[in-house]
């Protein structure tokens, strides 16, 4: 799994007080949401690909995007801003794990 | 001749990073992996070029003098901008402080380079090593405070975790090395026939190997070496059980 996937479905969870592996789903629903190509597919395997290469600014862009605020909204959170802002920081505080990671 | 062959085994390790570096930055589409393998390109020049009597392309024209010279500050600005993009975009950063001392530090040396004789620097062109101390130094604060930012995460592999440590370990080896050539040239004009010159090169030619090697391990990673530090890694036990949920059971969970 990918390790940045990971860290920001915690931070999520945190930040919503829902459980992390449903928080990661979210993340990456709004991924596939957010990709042309992957709207459609059903293959998980794909999408787990995808991720292992998002950079930092493909993960700020599903983070700013209005797919996750939208979705954080539908769940009743009335401020998904705030959210937001604290996925940003997780993810620039982390940020070197994508490049520790390349393999 | 063994100098020469040492010469030509740094250049090869470097150069074999360097593409590895290429390699990864391509694959995982990390454009700042670009820098570090610019740095160790420049840094392989430079060795090329060294200025020594026993190398046949060292300080044999004013040339290849300038070559090695000037493959030095660009090794470092690329080491500089390197650690900017990996672990301070969109951060608060000391980078224009480390941009500052590092323009200061390397017109003082170049200005000084020329005013010495080849393969014997100036005093003053000893600070052209100040920058490499600099930079390491920033570097080995940077791998640190990212490394404790997820030293608890379960999920991150210990290999990944080792390679922050051996960026560490590798910019201490290039501070103290850095520190010793910067000693030598200022206090001993850059030879090695005096006692502190002397000593001050068997200080920093093994640091500067151990380095090297390093830093091949941390970037080259060869598959054995990375199963080898990953020997006690258990996975957590969510394992990839959310990846069959489906978006409507998702939505429901966040929902209750």
């Amino acid at each position: 799994m990918s390790n940045m996937l990971s860290i920001l479905g915690s931070s999520l969870a945190q930040a919503t007080g829902k459980e992390e592996g449903i928080c990661r789903g979210l993340l990456r629903l709004s991924i596939q949401d957010s990709v042309e190509y992957l709207q459609e597919t059903t293959d998980l395997a794909q999408v787990a690909a995808h991720i292992q290469t998002m950079t930092y600014q493909d993960w700020k862009n599903i983070i700013e995007g209005g797919v996750l605020a939208q979705r954080l909204a539908n769940m009743g959170i009335a401020e998904p801003g705030d959210i937001v802002t604290g996925l940003k920081q997780t993810l620039a505080e982390k940020q070197s794990l994508l490049t520790m990671t390349a393999q | 001749m063994f100098i020469n062959l040492m010469l030509l085994v740094f250049l090869i390790v470097r150069l074999v990073t360097a593409v590895r570096l290429v390699v990864l930055a391509r694959r995982s589409r990390q454009a700042n992996m670009y820098w570090l393998a610019a740095q160790l390109f420049a840094v392989a020049i430079g060795l090329i070029f060294t200025p020594i009597p026993e190398n046949p392309l060292g300080g044999q024209s004013v040339t290849n003098y300038f070559i090695f010279t000037i493959s030095i500050p660009v090794a470092q600005l690329a080491s500089i901008l390197f650690i900017q993009t990996t672990f301070y975009r969109d951060r608060k950063s000391p980078l224009w402080w480390y941009v500052g001392a590092f323009v200061v530090g390397s017109f003082i040396a170049l200005y000084f380079m020329t005013q010495g004789e080849i393969g014997v620097p100036h005093p003053l062109a000893a600070f052209v090593h100040a920058s490499t101390v600099l930079t390491s130094f920033w570097q080995v604060q940077s791998a640190n405070r990212a490394l404790a930012d997820i030293s608890e995460v379960r999920d991150v592999e210990d290999w990944i975790k080792a390679r922050y440590r051996l960026v560490t370990a590798y910019s201490i080896c290039l501070i103290i090395s850095g520190a010793a050539n910067f000693a030598r040239d200022y206090f001993a004009g850059g030879a090695v026939t005096n006692p502190l010159g002397g000593a001050m090169a068997l200080l920093s030619l093994p640091l500067e190997i151990t380095a090297v090697v390093i830093q091949f391990l941390a970037w080259v990673m060869p598959a054995g070496f990375r199963k080898w530090l990953n020997r006690n890694y258990q996975p957590p036990a969510h394992g990839g059980a959310e990846l069959g949920l489906s978006e409507e059971k998702i939505m429901r969970q966040l929902r209750s």
